[in-house]
């Protein structure tokens, strides 16, 4: 049962095509990782999943409900139960982290004990104890982004899509927090679907590799496959690129 | 360096002169009088009729800042965030009350209501005649409606340029949790709060600060008291005392200002552009919310003046009557445009200058200047500089007095147009003439002003027409045969025929939208040159 699917989807700004007719669908309880070259569209991918964009024609299912057809968004963002990290951030910079946190839940209409405890063991889940009343410009990046990834965990989504979460923080960081994801998607068995340009990453961390170039949808599939029988030539040079070592 | 300071100190100067040591002189001409006074000044202050005229002051700020405020954050988030076709035209309808004087948007207001005219004829056919209709608007109520179709459109355009410094994905963020509604009032209203607390204040006092238009609905305030005792009963003490609350009220409300502007600056973030479309649903609705209040507010009341049967030889006959003032209005104007212009560009330089370390005082003056009520810079002035000695009666007889005082009260507008055009230009313009051996002046003229000759014009094109309708400051120091046509208009309403005020509001609305569809065109030409 896919828990998203997407049927042609087309998008364009202005005169420029973004999307190319895309189809795909994304396991449940999946770890999906969006793979491809700088413009190549997964942001757009990502906020047409998430309600944000509208598209020039198309579907977007979301557990077996129709969310948006064409220019019609169908489902609203926030009825879709989907946490999002974005590629900068965005955290409300004029709410402690501790409010940001509360924020999603309040919306949500979470009971207040609950909230409580709920932002707490977020906060210690991404090591952010002790931060919890500063504001967001009095963090370092890294931990910006883990207060991210807290905001976008902390209202329990079965989805979870994180834009390049980890391109900011240094190599150990990196690993750390590898590890950490990686867990928290084996304990939570959500939907985890993961974009970044960093292909031990996506090897590392997901069951399933989707690599898209130029707006297409190149190839998807197990990434021993992927790296061992590829089906398309770009798909060979873009994990192997040639190199002179 | 030397130069900077140079001009710093031209400016200094300037706001001493002409501003500050005129003020503080009243006031402490204020406190001499008060304290050397015998009883009866106190009973003065202290009679009835003052006190309803604060309290008369206060509320209708009160109402007047409350409600532009609210129905301002309202039309400002539509015109910010939400999807509307014919935006552009919105934005720019929303700008007419910015241009035409207060006095004459409240004449064309109440003449509305005339029952010659579209919306007073379907009133009186409801059974709203006229005489019903005026007896509303007598007092409070006029002013209130008046002076809210005056500030609600500008403030949704400030609100809504306030609402663009949020970054798209810090609400996309929140969409993904949570209703546009929550989005409004828990994301963006307190991301604000700062600037919306500082628009609140400002409405505030000018609305404090406004002679024409309570006087125009015979509603006793304040600075209508500062200039009854000052021009008819020539009494200077009770004019000073009047003035002292709204002095007070205003330093304070000043001092509020530069603490939120200092607070606001803490949240200063990396604005990340994208499409606002929030209240999908509710769009048609909206829309159509704010083209009734446009329609209402700004087109009837300014199109029902221009359609009361004024004839072209009455009109011709007008101009002929009023050639005097119509020449004074436009010499003052083009002289006191210039010289914003001048003053602002060095303002804005010093402002945009890294190395100057003054440069943040610059927005503490054109701020104060502003904010400050005009009303009682004219008493300052005029009692500051109508001395005995040559240098004063030469400022004073001379019309160079009401050219300061505009440049005082004005030179926020030029400072900033002309400095955020400076802030945008690549530094490297200058440093490739700094390498060419090119001096300090030479790159001023030949590298900056050509890059920025638009924002030039647009400052001499706006500040022509604030200039062109002043009033406030312009009645306490025009000297003896020099008036202009905003202040004839304002003398002559009580006691001429009406058509006639209407044809000289007519002349001054014409006036007006000259230079004022100039800026449009220069601003589109503008736009398209930078898509190139
Ligand atoms: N709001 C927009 N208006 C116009 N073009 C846009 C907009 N957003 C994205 N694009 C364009 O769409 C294309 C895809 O952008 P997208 O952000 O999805 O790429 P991406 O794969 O996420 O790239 P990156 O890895 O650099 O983040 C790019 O060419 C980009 O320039
Ligand atoms: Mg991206």
């Amino acid at each position: 049962m896919p828990i998203i699917e997407l049927r042609h989807i087309h998008q364009s700004f202005g005169a420029s095509k973004i999307l190319n007719d895309i189809s795909l669908t994304i396991s449940r309880g999946g770890f999906t990782s969006i793979l491809g070259p700088t413009g190549s569209g997964k942001t757009s991918l990502f906020r047409l999943i998430a309600g944000l964009d509208e598209i020039d024609s198309g579907e977007v299912y979301i557990d077996q409900r129709l969310a948006t057809r064409d220019s019609q968004i169908l489902l609203k963002p926030h009825k879709r139960n989907v946490g999002l990290v974005f590629q900068d951030i965005a955290l409300w910079p004029h709410l402690s982290i501790y409010k940001n946190l509360e924020f999603p839940l309040k919306s949500l209409k979470y009971p207040k004990d609950k909230i409580v405890k709920r932002i707490h063991e977020m906060i210690d889940l991404m090591n952010l104890k002790g931060l919890d009343k500063r504001y967001p410009h009095q963090l370092s990046g890294g931990q910006q982004q883990l207060a991210g990834i807290a905001r976008a965990l902390v209202a329990d989504p079965d989805i979870i899509l994180m834009d390049e979460p980890l391109a900011s923080l240094d190599y150990h960081l990196k690993k750390d927090l590898r590890k950490k994801i990686k867990r928290i998607h084996e304990t939570s068995k959500k939907t985890f679907v993961y974009i970044t340009h960093d292909q031990e990453e996506a090897f590392e961390l997901s069951d399933e590799i989707i690599i898209i170039d130029e707006g297409r949808l190149i190839e998807k599939g197990k990434p021993e496959k992927l790296l061992t029988d590829p089906a398309q030539d770009f798909t060979r040079y873009y994990l192997n690129p040639p190199s002179h070592h | 360096m030397k130069r900077h300071f140079a001009l710093f100190a031209v400016i200094v100067f300037f706001f001493l002169l002409f501003g500050l040591l005129p003020i503080i002189f009243l006031v402490i001409r204020s406190v001499q009088e008060f304290l050397a006074s015998d009883t009866h000044l106190i009973v003065y202050l202290l009679k009835k009729s003052n006190l309803d005229l604060i309290k008369n002051s206060l509320s209708l700020s009160l109402i007047v800042s409350g409600i532009s405020l609210s129905v301002g954050v309202f039309f400002g988030t539509i015109l910010w965030g939400v999807q509307l076709r014919f935006k552009k035209l919105f934005k720019l309808s929303l700008l007419i009350p910015l241009i035409i004087p207060p006095y004459i948007y409240s004449i064309c207001f109440e003449r509305m209501f005339y029952k010659e005219s579209l919306l007073g004829g379907l009133l009186s056919i409801l059974g709203l005649g006229e005489q019903t209709i005026q007896s509303i608007l007598h007092g409070m109520t006029g002013s209130a409606i008046v002076l809210c179709g005056i500030f609600i459109p500008i403030t949704s355009l400030i609100v809504s340029t306030l609402f663009s410094r949020i970054s798209s994905s810090m609400i996309d963020a929140a969409r993904t949790c949570s209703s546009d509604f929550r989005i409004m009032l828990r994301i963006v209203l307190p991301f604000s709060k700062h600037g919306l607390i500082s628009i609140f204040f400002v409405i505030f006092l000018l609305t404090l600060a406004q002679l024409e238009i309570p006087n125009f609905f015979s509603l006793n305030v304040i600075p209508f008291e500062v200039l009854t005792q000052f021009a008819a009963f020539h009494n200077y003490s009770l004019s000073m005392m009047a003035s002292l609350p709204l002095f007070l009220l205003s330093l304070i409300i000043f001092m509020m200002e530069v603490i939120l502007i200092k607070k606001s600056d803490l949240l200063a973030n990396k604005v990340k552009l994208g499409k606002m479309d929030l209240f999908h649903s509710s769009r048609t609705l909206f829309a159509l919310s704010l083209f009734i209040f446009i329609f209402i507010l700004i087109y009837l009341p300014i199109g029902n003046l221009f359609s009361r049967n004024l004839s072209l030889t009455f009109m011709v006959q007008l101009i002929s009557e009023s050639t005097t003032e119509i020449w004074n209005s436009l010499y003052l104007a083009f002289l006191g445009a210039t010289f914003l212009t001048l003053f602002g560009l060095a303002m804005a330089l010093l402002k945009t200058d890294r190395r100057f370390p003054f440069k943040s005082s610059i927005d503490f003056f054109s701020i104060f200047s502003f904010i400050f009520p005009n009303i009682i810079l004219g008493l300052a002035l005029i009692l500051f500089w109508n001395q005995e000695n040559p240098l004063s009666s030469f400022f004073y007889t001379s019309s160079l007095i009401i050219l300061f005082a505009y440049l005082f009260h004005f030179n926020i507008f030029p400072q900033r147009i002309l400095s955020d055009h400076l802030k945008q230009l690549p530094r490297s313009i200058e440093e490739a003439g700094m390498l060419a051996g090119a001096g300090k002046i030479k790159r001023i003229i030949f590298l900056i002003l050509p890059n920025i000759k638009e924002s030039i014009i647009t400052s001499f094109l706006l500040s022509f027409l604030f200039c062109l309708g002043e009033i406030g400051t312009t009645i306490f120091i025009y000297p003896p045969g020099f008036q202009t046509l905003p202040i004839k208009i304002f003398t002559m309403a009580a006691n001429s025929p009406e058509h006639v005020v209407s044809g000289l509001a007519v002349l001054l609305i014409l006036l007006i939208l000259i230079p004022a569809v100039s800026v449009l065109v220069i601003q589109e030409m503008r736009r398209k040159y930078a898509h190139h």
